[in-house]
């Protein structure tokens, strides 16, 4: 849960490119065991106060969290020095699927994630505020528009088309309760 | 969906019939601030919360009343599923809000109550705030055993020189509060074995004869009695319900102690507090008595009885001051009951 | 038998009850692709219809809805990577990677038939089981499940890819987040962080839902391509489907053995369809000739998912009808509506009321065959969706989540749970962390320490001694000793050097 997922994708690419031909010390996958060995470490800590029928099970898995966590650690750390400088063997055709999602997430620059994580905050955060029925139509319109630049008929077809389908299957025929608001 | 046609015309006709009262309020003078103020749920939506997820017995309760409640009100209202933490989740929220929320919840009056009573994490409501409108039904815990147990009555089990083994989802539960609470009334060794993913599940250990007894709503066991799987022994509560007339009530077995008869006396007040329906706290004079009016209406509305007698789920009708004081005399329990409450939590 | 089957197939074609099976069948159609919105929730909202209707038309309803949610939840999963259903989750692990490669079409012909076949799997079961299957029911119980939710935490080495030792930190990283909640021991709130919200633990959908969904939503629109943007050969092949249909075929022995994982935990109230996924996921795996290319779009594994989901609807029916005892929500509305229809469940249902049993089989069959039917005349249209430019699928894609997340418990909660699962989704891609571990482990992790209580309360420490729990031991000690023996033996001492970590 804690684990760092800072949007800031351009930081953790800088490093594997250049340590190409070093030893490559995976930085990121030890920051983030560390930090998963804090994270059972502090679970562990407040399982101690519960009974022990209670507190068994998260004992044994915090305990063993923590020891695994740091096993890898200890491990990232001898192959990074052991390791001979090998160029990047990614064989794509080995994991298409994932290795392309992979490449996307690292290879997209700041400006891009901040862009497309702003969309995202902006409409859940809509749909905290104003609820579905004005979120959805007015994010359609707005993302359609000014980030993918459509025209404004289009823009504005998909949002009325998009109001339409919610209101009719959740508020007419299902009755089925949406996101409201704070305001109704 | 040939309900569909039904409810409208029926949503119509109440309409017709309001208009007409309304028309006929109009003729008596002005009524202006009154008027306005009584009808303050008409025309508007009103939600309709149910504590649990979908498809349970409050569920179907809530969604079998809403369009007559709706009708009578001359209301929009719609149910809406909020569960967690066992029904305290939505139980708060009603309890936080305002009166102006338009706001319905029907309770699991028992669990929350004797949650209450027992000082329980996460309560944060005093079931006697609440606006009451009305009780809907009763659920009183049923003893049942397999068909096939050694135990063959509630004799049985009071006699038992062995631990008889009752089952439940976890420590808090309806069913752990009944079993022991019956333990401390007639004083047999008790264990309630908890961890089962769910009350069916529960039931099938019992049947399979891994455990001996599970207490719970009667009509969560009804499928199971039907298909001779189980065997009622008990209803905790004064008188036989509806459809296992047969099932001996706890009354019938008088406990040896004194303390023993002001328990069963406790227990039977909180078993019969049921389903119940509530507003939130602090409800305006004239809205509560809109409230209680409409519940009045729905409840005696002949079509909604033999709805729900279909459904094999009787109405069990107490007015809302009626439920109040029942609530109140379980928060007044005997300190003994609250003790045997608490060991449930 | 014969003649009671045949029956009860002329009382499910009489047009009333055929009519609203389709309708049914429509219903149950869209609320399947819709993610978060569930078969229990809509059942429960169109129990108040049934009132009216005879039982067996009740049931056509009913059932025909149910069934076809299973069937179609899979389509969400295979084309937008956000599962439709909590237990269409592994049906994205593989019928997504497909999808972006431009097969989208096969994989949701494998998906399809595989669904298909798998319900008649699971009716035939209900078909001849109910008159024996009380023994069986009832001699599985706690250890068994136990030993069940051990078999599948074995899997998660199987699913780890390359990194088993990351793939076991997330695994336990998932154990912990399956604490979360009310300990169903002594009743204390762990690690609840003083939230309510949280005593019921993590909510399932929306965790599956952000964790496999979130990630691909962000991919569309940080790439600004199409889904099927690693397709070579676009216009060309764009459906596929009979292909997916032939893979089907060609591996029928995971749809026989999926189907029989499936129906077999839906028969014992407990588990479950969403651990049901996982363990007939990983059995294919194992079984598999190509185990590596299973999360990178291995067909059996697509196959594998969508008959296990199907099965075990069939299954599911047997205690509710045998004994009265509903394994799930669902199961336990369409209890409801067999009390409201007069009927009672148990022996007479095996005798006098022999021809509703055998209706339901019927439906069963029917309604999967319908909708499968139907979802093969959508299919071009729906795959054509995958090649459009994917920013444009945004808005919609978005909805998909908030609405699925939110329609857990119509709480904001839910959202907020499916947006960190997100969070953790995107971190597991970006720096090549296993996703599956984690999920699997949040799945089993809770089910494993309460029967392992249950287990012990019930029958002290005589629970290890029961056949099946050592059958099941055999079995695990084989799963976990087998390979690795195997591994030692074919691999050179300096192994781990080829293994090299990507990040």
């Amino acid at each position: 849960m804690t684990t760092p997922d800072t949007p800031a994708g351009t930081a953790p690419a800088a490093p594997t490119a250049r340590q190409k031909t070093e030893h490559r010390l995976p930085v990121v996958d030890i920051v983030i065991s560390l930090g998963l060995a804090a994270l059972f470490g502090n679970a562990f800590w407040i399982a101690t106060e519960w009974s022990e029928r209670a507190g068994l099970f998260p004992r044994m898995v915090t305990l063993l969290g923590v020891a695994l966590a740091l096993l890898h650690v200890v491990m990232l750390l001898l192959r990074a020095r052991r390791a001979v400088p090998v160029v990047e063997s990614r064989v794509d055709a080995d994991d298409e699927a994932e290795g392309d999602v992979e490449y996307v997430f690292a290879h997209a620059g700041g400006r891009v994630w901040a862009g497309s994580l702003a969309w995202v905050a902006a409409f859940f955060v809509g749909l905290y505020v104003v609820g579905l029925f004005v979120t959805a139509p007015l994010f359609a319109f707005t993302y359609l528009k000014l980030s993918v630049r459509r025209s404004w008929v289009f823009s504005l077809v998909y949002a009325a088309v998009v109001f339409a389908v919610l209101y009719l299957a959740f508020e007419v025929a299902l009755q089925l309760q949406v996101p409201p608001g704070l305001f109704f | 969906m040939t309900h569909r046609p039904l409810t409208a015309l029926r949503r119509a006709g109440g309409a017709a019939v309001l208009v007409a009262a309304l028309a006929a309020c109009g003729q008596d003078g002005e009524t202006s601030g009154d008027g306005a103020e009584a009808n303050f749920y008409e025309g508007e939506n009103l939600d309709f919360v149910v504590p649990y997820d979908a498809g349970g017995g409050y569920d179907v309760y809530a969604r079998a009343i809403a369009p007559y409640l709706g009708e009578c009100l001359g209301a929009e209202v719609v149910v809406r599923n909020e569960p967690g933490a066992g029904s305290l989740l939505a139980t708060n929220a009603t309890a936080a809000a305002g009166p102006e929320d338009r706001r319905i919840q029907i309770t699991n009056s028992v669990g929350t109550t004797s949650a209450q009573i027992a000082g329980a994490e996460g309560v944060m409501f005093d079931m006697s705030e609440f606006s009451m409108i009305g009780r809907l039904a009763t659920a009183p815990d049923t003893v049942a055993v397999a068909a096939d147990s050694d135990l063959e009555d509630f004799q049985d089990i009071i006699d038992s020189e062995e631990t008889v083994r009752f089952v439940a989802t976890g420590p808090g539960s309806n069913e752990y509060i009944a079993a022991s609470v019956l333990s401390a009334i007639y004083g047999f060794p008790y264990e309630v074995i908890t961890g089962f993913g769910g009350s069916g599940e529960a039931r099938l250990a019992v049947i399979a004869g891994n455990a001996d007894a599970h207490a719970s709503t009667w009509d969560s066991h009804l499928g199971a009695i039907e298909s001779g799987e189980l065997n009622p022994v008990l209803v905790t509560s004064d008188e036989p319900v509806e459809l296992l007339p047969d099932t001996p009530v706890l009354t019938d077995f008088t406990p040896e102690s004194e303390e023993g008869q002001v328990l069963v006396e406790d227990l039977v007040n909180l078993e019969t507090l049921g389903r119940g329906l509530v507003a939130p706290p602090g409800l305006p004079e004239n809205q509560l008595t809109e409230l209680r009016e409409a519940f009045e209406c729905a409840t005696t509305n002949e079509e909604l009885i033999a709805e729900l007698e279909g459904q094999q789920r009787p109405l069990d009708v107490l007015n809302g001051d009626e439920y109040l004081e029942l609530i109140e005399s379980v928060i007044d329990s005997s300190p003994e009951f609250i003790e045997a409450v608490k060991a449930s939590f | 038998m014969g003649e009671a089957l045949l029956d009860s197939l002329s009382q499910v074609l009489q047009l009333q009850t055929l009519g609203l099976m389709l309708l049914g069948v429509a219903i149950g159609f869209v609320v399947g692709i819709l993610p978060g919105l569930g078969g229990p929730v809509t059942l429960a909202l169109m129990l108040p219809f049934t009132f009216t209707m005879e039982p067996v038309e009740a049931f056509a309803f009913l059932l025909g809805m149910l069934v076809v949610t299973s069937t179609t939840g899979d389509i969400t999963s295979v084309l937008f990577g956000i599962p439709g259903e909590a237990t269409s989750a592994a049906a994205t692990l593989d019928g997504y990677p497909l999808t972006r490669r431009g097969q989208s079409g096969r994989a949701l012909g494998a998906v399809l038939f595989s669904s298909a076949l798998g319900s008649v799997f699971g009716a035939l079961v209900l078909a001849l089981s109910v008159p024996v299957i009380r023994p069986v029911v009832l001699a599985l119980s706690a250890p068994e499940f136990f030993m069940l939710t051990l078999v599948g935490l074995t899997f998660v080495v199987a699913l780890s890819g390359k990194n088993v030792t990351k793939g076991l930190l997330m695994a336990v990283l998932g154990l912990l987040v399956a604490l979360i909640g009310i300990d169903s021991q002594e009743g204390i709130p762990r690690y609840t962080m003083d939230q309510i919200y949280l005593w019921d633990g993590i909510p399932l959908v929306p965790l599956v839902v952000g964790l496999f969904g979130g990630a691909e939503v962000l991919q569309l629109m940080l790439s600004r391509s199409s889904i099927a943007s690693k397709a070579s050969d676009v216009p060309t092949r764009i459906t596929g489907v009979g292909e997916g249909i032939r893979d089907t075929l060609r591996h029928w022995p995971v749809v026989l053995r999926s189907s029989a994982i499936g129906s077999t935990i839906g028969m014992v109230p407990g588990l479950g369809g969403s651990v049901a996924q996982f363990i007939a996921y990983g059995q294919a795996r194992q079984s598999s000739k190509n185990p590596e290319q299973f999360g990178k779009g291995a067909i059996d594994g697509v196959i594998a998912s969508g008959a296990v989901n199907n099965a075990k609807d069939g299954g599911s029916l047997v205690p509710t009808v045998a004994f009265g005892i509903p394994g799930g929500a669902a199961t336990a509305v369409l209890l409801s509506a067999f009390l409201i229809a007069g009927l009672d469940p148990g022996p007479e249902m095996l005798t006098t009321e022999l021809d509703v049993t055998y209706s339901m089989v019927w439906i069963v069959v029917l309604a999967n065959f319908v909708a499968v039917a139907a979802a093969f005349a959508f299919l071009r249209p729906l795959t054509r969706l995958t090649f459009i430019s994917g920013p444009l699928l945004v808005p919609f894609l978005l909805l998909l989540l908030g609405l699925g997340a939110y329609s857990s418990s119509n709480s904001f909660g839910d959202v907020l749970v499916m947006l960190i699962a997100a969070a953790i989704g995107v971190a597991c891609i970006r720096w090549d962390w296993p996703r599956v571990p984690f999920l699997l482990a949040v799945v089993l992790g809770g089910i494993a320490e309460r029967y392992l209580f249950v287990s012990y309360s019930l029958f002290g420490w005589d629970w290890l001694l029961r056949p099946a729990v050592i059958g099941m031991a055999v079995v695990l000690v084989g799963v976990f000793v087998v390979p690795a023996l195997r591994r030692l033996r074919n691999r050179p001492q300096t192994a781990p050097l080829t293994e090299d970590v990507r990040s």
